[in-house]
């Protein structure tokens, strides 16, 4: 990982960081719910999942992590992927964090 | 620009869910005024005196059915991933039509009028129109889970007892259908209360709970146990209300409160993996478990002769199971949801101005309010119960009088968190 590349991830995380989802009144990246970061020269692309495959909030929350990134890496193309496999589990908050 | 998501409603007009939440509410309250004013005609009526089917209906169609049907409009597309356009493409004129012949059905049951069968054929109607959305949808789900399997039999269970419903309004004059009529009124109210409310509150409480409470267990057991059990048992009661004589109601008892102890169960799992704190949403949850364990005990105490046999001791069965556990249940879920869809309504990104300060959803509501409401169920249920079993006007009293206070304390709350759908709720005051 380059020092850019590695400084870009850092933005993003804390773009991420300001995301929160409205419900739980947590961020996205202390729920644990940022799987993976793949930054490319022209592409950033983000696993995520949610905390339940349910969520009404859901389709909310995946807007707002697109805008967030898109605001980090400007010029880069940004695709967020929702994942289910491995499924959210309490286990997967950042660690301290009560909900 | 950020597109709304599909089926939301733009700021300041209501989606169909919200349009049918707001109307449970403003029948909660008018059931709990009725309630309060007539408690006095509770001791000594029969199940046909015309002021008590009315208020029953009321509860059971306009505040339990109405919520249960909008909560399923808002259900089924986010968890089966079906179109919510789809889904709820006819929810706002089977809305109109639903709300409007429950109002007319119990006005002339209220005023006496004899024309009272009329009306149902309409909510008979609308329940089709309903149903013949959701039935659309549900052959469209991908991922046919437990839950759905709930939600199907239910809606299965709802049409069934939407025509015995109409059937016994036509035949209470004539006499012509059922040779057992207080037989088929037990199926009737079965069907309406285990088959329709119950079987719906499980399913969609393996659902909704974990997901508040954020607790993950994937064991279900338990919930398949009550499942089969809590079939058996109705199928077998409304075939021994209907046909049956009415000759082995102990053992669908037995059946029926074994489901409710398996379901129980699950739910003590999922609440003891709990990662949050106890809300007044989960705290209602709660207090329908505990109401529900109620109505079991008082249905095997009938079915086994423990209880006399009067109206009274039915009626503290019946107000068990609706007030007791079907009605904070459904409050209870409306709590979290109510300020979800708002939020989404009114503070969604596409709607609201980029760095402007998005509230939580819980800062939509007044928890003080929601917890005093939680408070007043015990005199509430305790009291209208234990007024009817002892045949005390005075707890009769107490008990109606709690529920106006929940009912008022509720609408307050509600409709506090529907003002922020009008205007620009996100501008700086």
């Amino acid at each position: 990982m380059t020092e850019t590349t590695a400084f870009l991830r850092d933005a993003i995380l804390a773009a991420l960081a300001t995301v929160i989802d409205p419900e739980v009144g947590l961020d996205v990246v202390s729920l644990g719910l940022i799987y993976d970061l793949d930054i490319s020269p022209e592409e950033v692309r983000v696993g995520m999942t949610l905390t339940t495959p349910g969520c009404p909030l859901g389709e909310i929350i995946q807007t707002l992590v697109t805008t967030a990134v898109r605001a980090a890496a400007p010029g880069r193309t940004v695709r967020v992927e929702r994942r289910w496999d491995p499924p959210w589990s309490p286990a997967m908050l950042l660690p301290g964090v009560r909900p | 620009m950020i597109p709304l998501p599909p089926g939301t409603a733009a700021a300041g007009r209501w989606s169909p869910p919200l349009l049918h939440f707001a109307t449970a509410v403003a029948f909660f309250g008018v059931f709990a005024g009725a309630l309060f004013w007539g408690h006095n005609h509770l001791l000594g009526f029969d199940f046909q005196a015309r002021w008590v089917l009315g208020l029953a209906h009321l509860l059971t169609l306009g505040v339990l059915t109405m919520t249960m049907l909008g909560a399923l409009g808002q259900l089924l597309p986010v968890v089966w991933l079906v179109p919510t356009q789809e889904v709820q493409r006819w929810m706002r004129p089977a809305w109109v039509l639903f709300t409007g012949s429950l109002l007319v059905f119990v006005g002339a049951l209220w005023s006496g009028a004899s024309w009272y069968g009329r009306p149902a054929i309409g909510l008979l109607l609308s329940l089709g129109i309903y149903l013949t959305a959701f039935v659309r949808s549900l052959r469209k789900v991908k991922n046919w889970d437990f839950v759905a399997l709930h939600v199907a039999v239910a809606l299965g269970y709802l049409i069934l007892l939407a025509v015995m419903g109409t059937l016994l309004a036509w035949d209470q004059q004539r006499g012509l259908l059922f040779s057992d009529p207080a037989g088929a009124l037990i199926a009737h109210v079965h069907l309406a209360l285990v088959g329709w409310m119950s079987l719906l509150i499980c399913g969609v409480s393996y659902r909704l709970i974990p997901m508040f409470a954020l607790s993950h267990d994937e064991h279900k057991g338990p919930g398949r146990a009550a499942f089969v059990l809590i079939n058996l048992g109705l199928l077998g009661l409304a075939w021994d209300g209907l046909w049956g004589g009415r000759r082995a109601l102990p053992l669908w008892a037995i059946l029926l409160a074994l489901g409710y102890g398996a379901y129980a169960f699950q739910m003590k799992m999922i609440f003891r993996g709990r990662h949050r704190r106890l809300d007044p949403s989960l705290a209602l949850t709660v207090t329908a478990l505990l109401g529900g364990a109620l109505w079991v005990l008082l249905g095997l105490g009938l079915a086994f002769h423990l209880l006399p046999n009067t109206t009274e001791s039915r009626a503290a069965y019946l107000a068990a199971g609706l007030l007791g556990w079907g009605l904070p249940f459904v409050l209870g879920q409306l709590t979290k949801i109510l300020p979800m869809l708002v939020w989404i309504t009114s503070f969604h990104p596409a709607v609201r101005p980029a760095q402007t300060p998005a509230p939580s959803t819980q800062d939509l509501t007044r928890p003080a309010l929601s917890w005093a409401m939680v408070s007043l169920w015990l005199p509430a249920v305790g009291g209208l119960t234990a007024g009817l079993l002892l045949e005390r006007p005075r707890l009769l009293a107490l008990g109606s009088g709690a529920f106006l206070a929940i009912a008022l304390l509720f609408a307050f709350n509600a409709f506090g968190t529907l003002a922020y759908t009008w205007g620009r709720p996100w501008r700086p005051q």
